[in-house]
């Protein structure tokens, strides 16, 4: 079963299949975002949603048919990538370029103590210096925990040894900013050759240059923000991700005693006297565990949120997640309860 | 290096000059501009034109007009300018003077 939506696309109406709606979206916001021209970009926005309502027109056969990821997809396939809409020579190149997908690598070429930093700042195409200034600042400020997850990157990641694998960390800066550059140059080129009959030219030209400045440092801003914020949910999903891990094997630890019938030998262990409440080990540690995971999980999601912001998760999700969280407390607070009236 | 790269950059290089050609005696709306660049194989997707409309709308080679159509929303109709036009010119001279160049080189080298 599948959501129907009703869109307005290029002044018609569709109904839409919920997840070709996704995927519409997906495409008319990766080519908006390669367009950072204002004007420019909502012109030919415009256009461009016109004619997939023309083509969508022609593709379904009566007025209530409803879009579906393959209508999408034809569509797609029609228009084509916004890469494949690059106008000048060097786009073909890129174009090649690109398709080696960036991957993480610790960089030993550029490295202090591992290549980490220059790993990361490779995949997110900044400066090493700052990638090193941010390990700095957040390992000082978080007592060392993060030297904790840098020496898990460490370990986790290989070194690039190949030149295809040095490459493929290096990989294409993100392309958005490279090829708004590449149009915008070309517009100032066409606009020049008209302009130069007159004397405006050398006015021009001069108002195109600081326009390109104070445009450099905004784009170099706006990358240094998007780059943070991703760094944090990373930080995040590692942590939380950790946090998850170290509960489930508490809870595999207790089961397996369990399973097994251990007797506790040491007095001091558990440090709560459970079994002799008389109820089931479980009752008392799984509410116990669920009432820490849960916050852990929004965190998780918080951090992947944070890296993909389009994902949104399912009303049902939290409703689920805050259920169970509920009941966990409630179920602790039961077993606590117990526990003290055990001494009465 | 392959062929459909540097057949493409070709295509792409003479694009702008070709859209222009198409709007020389009439106005035509997108559909229509992009139906003879299609015939012709001079583009592969369609999403190719739009960013070239709206440069060259910028640099006044080209206008545009909205009108109602019979069937469906509203059409934006493209026009060249008189600019346009002179621009045109110039161009389809380069065209000829590059396609004599590369004819007469052509021709001598497979000679020899």
């Amino acid at each position: 079963m599948n959501t129907t939506l009703n869109i307005n696309l290029g002044g018609q109406h569709f109904y839409i299949d919920q997840n070709a709606h996704e995927k519409l979206h997906e495409y008319l916001e990766a080519i908006k975002n390669h367009f950072q021209d204002q004007d420019l970009r909502e012109e030919i926005l415009t256009d461009i949603e016109s004619r997939i309502a023309e083509l969508l027109n022609d593709r379904i056969k009566h007025e209530r048919q409803v879009i579906s990821v393959e209508d999408v997809a034809h569509i797609i396939e029609v228009m084509g990538q916004p890469n494949a809409f690059k106008m000048d020579s060097e786009a073909i190149d890129e174009e090649e370029k690109s398709t080696h997908k960036r991957k993480l690598f610790r960089d030993p070429d550029d490295k202090i103590f591992s290549g980490v930093a220059a790993g990361v700042a490779h995949y997110f195409g900044l400066q090493v210096k700052w990638v090193r200034l941010i390990w700095l600042f957040l390992g000082l400020f978080s007592w060392g925990g993060f030297v904790f997850i840098y020496l898990i990157l460490w370990i986790v990641l290989s070194e690039a040894k190949t030149t295809a694998e040095k490459l493929m960390m290096r990989g294409e800066p993100i392309n958005v900013s490279n090829l708004e550059k590449k149009i915008k140059e070309g517009i100032d080129d066409v606009t020049q050759r008209v302009k130069n009959k007159d004397y405006e030219a050398t006015g021009e030209k001069i108002r195109s240059k600081t326009k390109g400045f104070f445009d450099g440092l905004a784009q170099t801003l706006n990358k240094f923000i998007k780059f943070f914020t991703q760094f944090m949910g990373l930080i995040l999903v590692l942590a939380s991700s950790i946090g998850l891990f170290g509960l489930l094997i508490v809870l595999f630890t207790l089961g397996l005693y369990e399973l097994f019938n251990v007797t506790w030998g040491d007095p001091f262990w558990p440090p709560i006297d459970i079994v002799h409440m008389g109820i089931p080990l479980w009752w008392a540690v799984v509410p116990v565990l669920f009432v820490g995971a849960v916050p852990i999980i929004y965190l998780l999601m918080l951090g992947k949120w944070l890296i993909y912001p389009k994902r949104v998760y399912a009303l049902r999700l939290h409703l689920l997640l805050l259920g169970v969280w509920m009941l966990s407390i409630m179920l602790t607070i039961g077993v606590g309860m117990r526990y003290v009236s055990g001494f009465i | 290096m392959n062929t459909e790269n540097t057949k493409a950059q070709m295509r792409k290089g003479v694009l702008e000059y070709c859209i222009l050609a198409v709007l020389e005696k009439e106005r035509k709306y997108a559909t229509e501009i992009l139906n003879h660049l299609k015939e012709a194989k001079m583009i592969v997707v369609e999403g190719t034109l739009y960013p070239l409309l709206a440069r060259l709308r910028t640099a006044r080679l080209l206008d545009y007009e909205w009108e109602e159509s019979a069937s469906g929303p509203p059409r934006k109709y493209y026009q060249i300018t008189e600019e346009g036009k002179l621009f045109l010119k110039e161009l389809t001279l380069g065209w000829k003077e590059l396609q004599q160049a590369v004819e007469l080189l052509t021709k001598n080298h497979k000679s020899s």
